[in-house]
């Protein structure tokens, strides 16, 4: 049976309570009648038959580029960079898609004769990924071929020697690059497109780059200018990243560009978390059974047995395209497959605007969500994913379902807490929070050594979480979190509310006694094209 | 009563029947070896039973002897499961056989029959019997490709039945392997499945040829890409791309996958037979090439 | 009690006080205390020109003189003299200037023979026209020695000290009411043997006596099984906190031992021979030794009751210094005296402290005017009381009290008002035995819950335990001092006073009144002395919260001054809550898996509870043990191993708010250095934290570690050493150094340092971080992150 696509349902009498995600566990809720639509993503799009073949096909008839095998001869200085844990959420299963790209490069690379290859996670200025994390993403093969030797290595943007400055933009953008990729023959870079976000030049300039070139676009000005940066021709973003992708091509390595999707099969066709899959109205009882024997068990559970739960889970994604090649046709391919998965067709936008915030976010994976991440997911990842218009109009009002606890992991995100215990509790206008605070933490050695040795995300991440809903916060008349931690969601500048009506009820001083709700029924990712 | 009073009483039908003098008796044709009838082996009682036998006994004995560990079982995530398979490995031992029927993957181990040395394994019918029922295996002729044996095997495997068989014909004498015979090669492109070639290591220091009890020991088992028959192959050279998948994989367990790679493209794989020398030069290399299986060398500090 | 009519046997003389004492030198002793401030100030501003001498005790560090400026002439009782000379620094050096002019002071010790006088204080002596003797140890728990050396051989030393210069100068002792001892009936003015009930008591035998009981009890101190009882004392206060700390603490134990001991001879005493406490004791037979060694100095001997705050002279409700009632006004106020012993129809004999001076000089005149014809006539007595005049009722002055802090109530830490308890007159027996109960109830507490590892929030409960069983103490020292004074309820006389007002003109007897009849106790009390005794005693009477910073507040933000030098940390519950024991077990176990990681498991839990013992006895001792396990460990592999650990275990087990404040030290400027016992290879990670690290070395013998230290583990007395020598080193002073330690092991470092920092204090530092004032800080670990039980390493650690 063809997957079917998105589509808006009308809320009548008849429609039963919707499902919000809460964290690490669910919410029913029942919307009020007849002026309530829910948007639901898109079918499972069916993946590749035979995902080797494909890659292997992929590699030998890239776009505007000559067939990888070209590109290798013997004595060369080979690099492979691929993107680190944020990427797919929540994380697949084995074989990850990084393994069977990687491997197909290598053997090609093999055929060739090439000896000096290095494969780097490109991070950024995430965390540095953990020996089990890298095994699952490039496999046991891989890893114990070249991590024992220091061929499979974090990017580490710290590191004076290892960055270099490539050129600046007409713009005066710095471009930095990691030195080793910088002086290869070849940069092959694997990539996973989960959202249209992803890719182009956004993972070469961006990945494998430093601070230094990453203030340049990361900052408050960019992001409130990105109407949004899911939607690559509307977003500054993008755009500072394509002037630097200009100034790559030019002074930069030669670039195989690789980029994959993936469906958005997160909760498998059969299984445990099945029902989350489907719609509401078409869950069999034994469906309906697992989900109340679920929220039993969940109940009963302290929190971090439920995280060890959902941790766990790995998603049955499989791989929907794949092209490889020159960055910009490449990308181009990729996007229109992102949006045959996501697009899903919105007219008009609304007062409210409801989310059921998930328990995974690009930045907690094997880790917990601190309240500063559920803001980041919210205001920054779910309400951009539109191209148009945002769902909910100038003023109005965004309500999101999260427990918000006031919980940090305190080796993951140390700069988080005290971004939480110094920043926030000052100000949480991010103008005033990057003029005044930025500087001292993205500068901090101790953040830096931890960045560098031990598993932390860099010093100014907190900011860079903050800036990505600066958009949604000059955009939003209010912020209204169902089922928070109270104190958490007033020190990020929200109203706590504990149930669903009584937000509706909080919401109404600000859109009036009736207003129009939307409910954003992800995930499974989709993107609203709002018109 | 005394046992000669007893046997007196079992009269026929207890006893088997005397033969007429003047009857010329039907000499029926001798059912061992190659001839040998399995096919009960494969109704559902048996399957049954052997399910049993391998869940009850088998399992416990492989752990406990064997310890296995796999690598390279995400190779066939992507195979389709109602697809028979051919299996191919090396061999070394008998530990060989129960160890994979215990560790092939799922959909196909449950519906398997194994490719078993007529003249060995089906000498009489009892053995013929044991055989059968214990490994669902079916007699081959080693020493000539035999049509019958074969054409019945072929008509197993499009009845969806996935065969275990070792190219070797038997076990190397001295731990390297021999040179691989064409059946599985022949079988893959008449009823076009793919070959996936396992690499066993560890078992030729658990009970190697010649010795009859098994010393307890660790062995890994390796799984290879699935080889596909380019069309309008002939057996003998799939056969050969088959042993060089095999001898790949010996390469990829010693050493690592990537140096695997480079030595398979370049086609200086250390073929699997070992050095044509005299045998104490063999043993030598051979004991070099010991890890494989991964076990850290011992430890100094803490002491316990 | 009617009063008896006057007896007159001195002609009706006129008497103008400021004449009779005109140009008069007055030679006046315990010119520091309650009294005698209040009557330097009355003579300076009521007699014009009348000289001052006083004889005031050197303090160790202050000369007599300076004692003088800062102790007597700064006190409120004389800014009325100041505002004569107007208001500004003008005004003060004019007024300095009259006290320079009209007051000489001399250094002298009252408890020492011939008054520990230098020549030119014998000559002061000599001169004086008067000497007023008001010095004396009032305290109520005062040793017995002390009492007998200052009140008991005082007054006879001066009289001593007069006869020998061969001057005759009229010699007023101030003795006290109570002298008449523990009874009922009336007590007249007449010397102390004079009375009925006067027990005989040789003097001279009770000052041997004191003298000699002091010796037994320093001997008594010095045996064997009594100072181990004190070292065990201070090892149970002290904990592990290193030789040189104990040793200290078991002096000071000693030496309150041997007080003690004289404070409840002291008692046992004067109760055996029917007195109260020492002080009336020791006053009574201070009388008797007088009235026989005063020779041919004129005497007289002046008797007030329990003195409180002035009644108009210096200024109304005038006090100085908190001694009999105040304190247990202050604390029915706060509500801690559920309940106090008294007979409800029993007098209180309370005088206000103007009328006593009064009284004195109306004395010192009397004689100067008319002098005695025989100075060798036994010394008059002028009791000035209350009690048979104009006495006030024991219900009527607790319904006074208990009315007005009704309608003023204190209020507590959390601005809500207090409401008194209704005293029900209990026997003293009764309310005693509950007292007893509840403070043996709570020693008993304390005692166990300091002998548990608690740490932080539940070490505050234990410090809370402590304050409580402080007060059980100071309320049953109350119940029983009161008690005894209950008990004395004589009527005390003051006929020969009033004779002597009947000489006064209007003038003087408005001028200098000492008729106790005066006292409107109503408008006294509620008026008058309650709202002075609140407002010297620092309670808050304001509902509001406290205004501005808290303690806590204003302790931090001395700590983070940009003027403090360094930063001293303890690494284990100070910036981390993990132990040597736990970076053992995960170092130890990096490489271990099946049976060889249960049975190592197995081997370190059992050892456990010995571990835990050997520490709490001696921590560099249990270093050295427990480090020997790293012998044979291969350096290569360790340091590896360590960076891991980073991550694992000292991050996930470490409180982020210590490390913002060891950041927030080094942004201010001050230098930062971590001072731990643990090993230098495990905190190797931390190193960039911090600019300097102090840490125990382990040497190296063919790449592995021998498991011996290099030097003593900088702990207990040698972490203070590492600090002091780390200050030297970088020319700091130790007083503008700042300390973060958690534990009584690291006393020494924290007592080194000008500003001290308890973090997640044991009992015992809380308690005594409390008492000292230190700042105490509650760090935590990030909320949420559950690492697991045992901590060993596993590959997905962090998987959580």
């Amino acid at each position: 049976m063809a997957p079917r696509p998105g589509f808006v349902l009308e809320v009548d009498g008849s429609t039963p309570p919707i499902l919000f995600h809460h964290g690490e566990g669910f919410r029913l809720e029942k919307l009020p009648v007849g002026r309530s639509r829910v948007i639901y993503p898109a079918e499972p799009l069916p993946g590749l038959k035979d995902p080797d073949t494909a890659i292997r096909h992929a590699l030998e008839h890239p776009y505007d580029s000559e067939p990888l095998s070209a590109l290798l001869f013997p004595g060369m200085k080979l690099t492979i960079a691929f993107d680190d844990i944020s990427l797919p959420l929540p994380p697949m299963r084995r074989p990850d898609i990084r393994q069977r790209v990687i491997e197909a490069v290598l053997d090609a690379a093999a055929a060739a004769g090439v000896d000096d290859v290095e494969i780097i996670a490109a991070l950024a200025l995430h965390r540095r990924m953990t020996e089990a994390e890298l095994r699952h993403a490039v496999g046991d093969r891989v890893y114990d071929a070249f991590a024992p030797s220091g061929k499979l290595y974090n990017h580490d943007a710290e590191d004076p020697e290892g960055m270099v400055i490539l050129g600046t933009t007409p713009h005066g953008e710095d471009v930095q690059m990691n030195r080793r990729a910088a002086e290869s023959d070849l940069l092959v870079y694997v990539n996973i497109n989960l959202v249209s976000m992803d890719g182009g030049w956004k993972s070469t300039a961006t990945g494998l780059s430093g601070y230094t070139a990453l203030r340049h676009h990361h900052n408050v000005k960019t992001m409130q200018a990105s109407k949004s940066f899911m939607d690559q021709h509307r977003s500054e973003l993008h755009s500072s990243n394509w002037r630097m992708g200009k100034v790559l091509r030019q002074s930069g390595p030669k670039i195989f560009q690789i980029e994959t999707t993936v469906n958005n099969n997160s909760f498998g066709t059969s299984g445990p978390l099945s029902m989350l899959q489907k719609r509401e109205w078409e869950w069999s009882t034994k469906d309906r059974a697992t989900f109340l024997g679920m929220q039993a068990g969940l109940k009963r559970m302290p929190a971090s047995a439920r995280r060890k739960v959902f941790s766990s889970w790995q998603a049955p994604y499989e791989m929907t395209s794949i092209q490889a090649g020159d960055v910009e046709s490449v990308h181009k391919v990729t996007t229109e497959h992102v949006y045959r998965q996501h697009l899903v067709p919105v007219e008009g936008q609304t007062d409210i605007l409801t989310m059921g915030l998930p328990y995974i976010c690009p930045y907690n994976v094997n880790s917990i969500m601190n309240p500063i991440l559920v803001m980041c997911l919210g205001l920054g990842y779910f309400f951009n994913l539109y191209r148009g218009r945002p769902l909910v109009r100038e003023g109005g009002v965004l309500i999101m379902s999260h427990p918000t606890p006031w919980e940090f992991h305190p080796v993951h995100h140390p700069s988080y807490i005290d971004f939480f215990e110094q920043v926030l509790s000052e100000t949480t206008d991010p103008l005033v929070i990057e003029q005044k605070y930025e500087k001292s933490f993205a500068e901090d050695e101790w953040y830096r050594h931890l960045y560098r040795t031990s598993y932390a995300y860099h010093g100014v991440h907190p900011f860079y979480m903050w800036y990505w809903g600066s958009h949604a916060m000059q955009h939003l008349g209010r912020v209204i979190i169902v089922g928070g931690d109270p104190r958490a969601v007033r020190r990020l500048g929200f109203m706590p509310a504990s149930t669903f009506a009584d937000a509706l009820e909080m919401a109404s001083d600000v859109v009036g006694r009736h207003p129009t709700i939307t409910h954003y029924h992800n995930p499974p990712v989709l993107m609203a094209d709002v018109t | 009563m005394t046992p000669k009073q007893w046997a007196r009483r079992m009269s026929f039908p207890l006893r088997s029947p005397s033969v007429p003098a003047s009857v010329q008796p039907k000499v029926e044709p001798p059912r061992t070896g190659v001839d040998f009838e399995t096919a009960w082996a494969r109704k559902p009682a048996a399957r049954i039973a052997r399910r049993v036998l391998h869940e009850v006994v088998v399992e416990p004995v492989v752990r406990v002897v064997a310890d296995p560990t796999l690598r390279g079982l995400d190779r066939l995530e992507h195979l389709d499961a109602d697809q028979p398979l051919i299996f191919v490995a090396n061999h070394h031992s008998h530990v060989d056989t129960p160890l994979l029927l215990r560790r092939l993957p799922k959909p196909w181990r449950t519906k398997m029959f194994v490719g078993a040395a007529a003249d060995y394994f089906f000498p009489n019918r009892l053995a013929g019997t044991a055989s059968a029922l214990a490994l669902n295996a079916i007699p081959i002729e080693r020493t000539k490709v035999n049509r019958r044996s074969a054409m019945h095997a072929a008509s197993l495997i499009d009845a969806g039945w996935s065969l275990l068989i070792y190219p070797e014909g038997g076990r190397s004498p001295d731990g390297w392997g021999q040179e691989f015979k064409g059946g599985a090669a022949y079988l893959a492109i008449r009823c076009e499945v793919p070959v996936v070639p396992v690499y066993v290591a560890g078992t030729d220091r658990i009970m190697p040829k010649g010795k009859s009890f098994p010393t307890p020991g660790s062995t890994t088992l390796t799984f290879g890409p699935p080889v596909h028959a380019q069309p309008g192959e002939d057996a003998r050279r799939m056969a050969q791309r088959i042993e060089q998948a095999v001898a790949a994989l010996a390469d990829e367990a010693t050493s690592d996958w990537w140096q695997a790679r480079r030595r398979a493209h370049a086609g200086t794989t250390p073929s699997l037979s070992g050095p044509d020398a005299v045998s104490w030069r063999r043993a030598w290399a051979k004991s070099a090439s010991r890890n494989g299986t991964g076990k850290p060398t011992r430890r100094r500090w803490p002491e316990l | 009690m009617a009063v008896r009519e006057r007896r007159t046997d001195r002609p009706n003389v006129h008497l103008v006080i400021a004449e009779a004492l005109a140009g008069k030198r007055l030679f006046i002793t315990g010119s520091t205390g309650f009294l005698g401030t209040a009557l330097v100030e009355r003579l300076l501003r009521g007699v014009p020109d009348a000289h001052l001498t006083l004889l005031i005790r050197p303090g160790r560090r202050a000369s007599a003189a300076q004692r003088a400026k800062r102790e007597l002439f700064r006190n409120d009782a004389f800014d009325r003299l100041r505002a004569v000379h107007g208001t500004g620094p003008a005004a003060n050096k004019a007024f300095e200037a009259e006290i320079d002019r009209r007051v000489r002071v001399v250094g002298g010790d009252v408890s020492v023979d011939g008054l520990g006088l230098d020549d030119e204080g014998r000559a002061a002596l000599a001169e004086a026209d008067i000497v007023i003797h008001s010095a004396a140890a009032v305290s109520f728990d005062s040793p017995l020695d002390g009492a007998v050396e200052i009140n008991l051989l005082g007054p006879s030393r001066i009289a001593g000290v007069l006869n020998e210069l061969g001057v005759a100068p009229h010699y007023i002792a101030v003795s006290t009411c109570y002298v008449a001892g523990s009874r009922r009936g009336n007590a007249l003015e007449e010397p102390v043997d004079a009375s009925p009930f006067y027990v005989n008591v040789d003097w001279r035998a009770e000052v041997a006596g004191a003298r000699r009981a002091r010796a037994d009890a320093d001997a008594e101190s010095r045996q064997a099984e009594r100072l181990k009882t004190f070292r065990k004392q201070a090892r149970s206060e002290l904990g592990a906190a290193g030789g040189p700390l104990l040793a200290a603490k078991t002096e000071q134990l000693r030496q309150r031992w041997v007080d003690d001991r004289m404070v409840t001879a002291g008692r046992a005493r004067a109760a055996a021979v029917g007195y109260p406490d020492a002080y009336a004791f020791t006053t009574a037979l201070a009388e008797v030794a007088l009235a026989e060694t005063h020779g041919a100095v004129p005497t007289s001997i002046v008797r007030p009751s329990i003195i409180e705050s002035a009644l108009a002279e210096p200024s109304p409700g005038w006090i100085r210094g908190f001694r009999m009632a105040e304190p247990v006004i202050i604390s029915y106020a706060r509500g801690l005296l559920r309940d106090f012993p008294g007979v409800p129809e029993g007098v209180v004999d309370v005088i206000p402290v103007d009328l006593v001076v009064g009284g004195i000089i109306a004395v010192a005149a009397a004689e100067a005017a008319n002098p005695r014809p025989d100075p060798t006539v036994a010394p008059p007595v002028f009791q000035v009381a209350s009690g048979s005049a104009n006495p006030l009722r024991y219900r009527r002055l607790v319904d006074l009290v208990s009315g007005w802090f009704s309608e003023h109530p204190l209020y507590d830490s959390l601005g809500q008002p207090i409401k008194v308890p209704q005293w029900s007159f209990p026997g003293r027996g009764r309310v005693e035995g509950q007292l007893r109960r509840s403070l043996n109830l709570v020693t008993r507490a304390e005692k166990g819950l300091s002998s548990l590892p608690l740490r932080g929030r539940q070490a505050e409960l234990a410090a809370n335990l402590e304050e409580k069983r402080e007060m059980a103490e100071r309320a049953l020292g109350y119940v029983e001092l009161y008690g005894k004074y209950a008990e004395c309820e004589a009527i005390y006389g003051i006929e020969r006073l009033l004779a002597l007002q009947d000489l006064l003109d209007e003038h003087d007897r408005d001028q200098f009144g000492f008729d106790p009849r005066v006292i409107a106790w109503d408008d006294y009390v509620r008026n008058i002395h309650l709202p002075s005794v609140v407002r010297n005693a620092r309670v808050r009477t304001t509902p509001g919260g406290r205004s501005g910073e808290n303690r806590t507040e204003r302790l931090r933000r001395q700590v983070l001054a940009p003027e403090r030098q360094f930063a001293a940390f303890d690494l284990e519950n100070t910036l981390i809550s993990s132990n040597v024991v736990a970076s053992y077990a995960w170092l130890a176990s990096r490489h271990l898996e099946g049976r060889d990681r249960l049975r190592f498991v197995a081997k370190t839990l059992a050892e456990g509870p010995t571990l835990l013992r050997l520490d709490r006895a001696d921590r560099s001792d249990f270093l050295r043990y427990f480090y020997r396990r790293y012998d044979g460990a291969p350096v290569d592999v360790i340091r590896a191993d360590s960076a891991e650990m980073l991550s694992e275990l000292i991050l996930s087990r470490s409180f982020p708010a210590a490390l913002r404040r060891v950041r927030e030290h080094r942004a201010l400027g001050h230098r930062t250095v971590l001072i731990t016992g643990a090993l230098d290879f495990v905190i190797e990670p931390l190193r960039p934290l911090f600019d300097d690290v102090v840490a125990a070395e382990m040497t190296i013998r063919n790449g592995a570690y021998t498991g011996e230290l290099t030097a003593a583990p900088p702990t207990g007395e040698s972490r203070a050493q590492a600090l002091y020598d780390y200050a030297a080193a970088h020319g700091f002073d130790p007083a503008e150094g700042v300390a973060y330690a958690d534990s009584t092991s690291d006393l020494p470092m924290l007592e080194a340092v000008g500003f001290p920092v308890a973090v997640n204090p044991e009992t015992r530092l809380a308690a005594l971080a409390r008492k000292r004032g230190w700042l105490v800080e509650h760090f935590e670990k990030a909320p949420g992150y559950r690492h697991p039980a045992l901590p060993l390493s596993t590959a997905d650690q962090l998987a959580k």
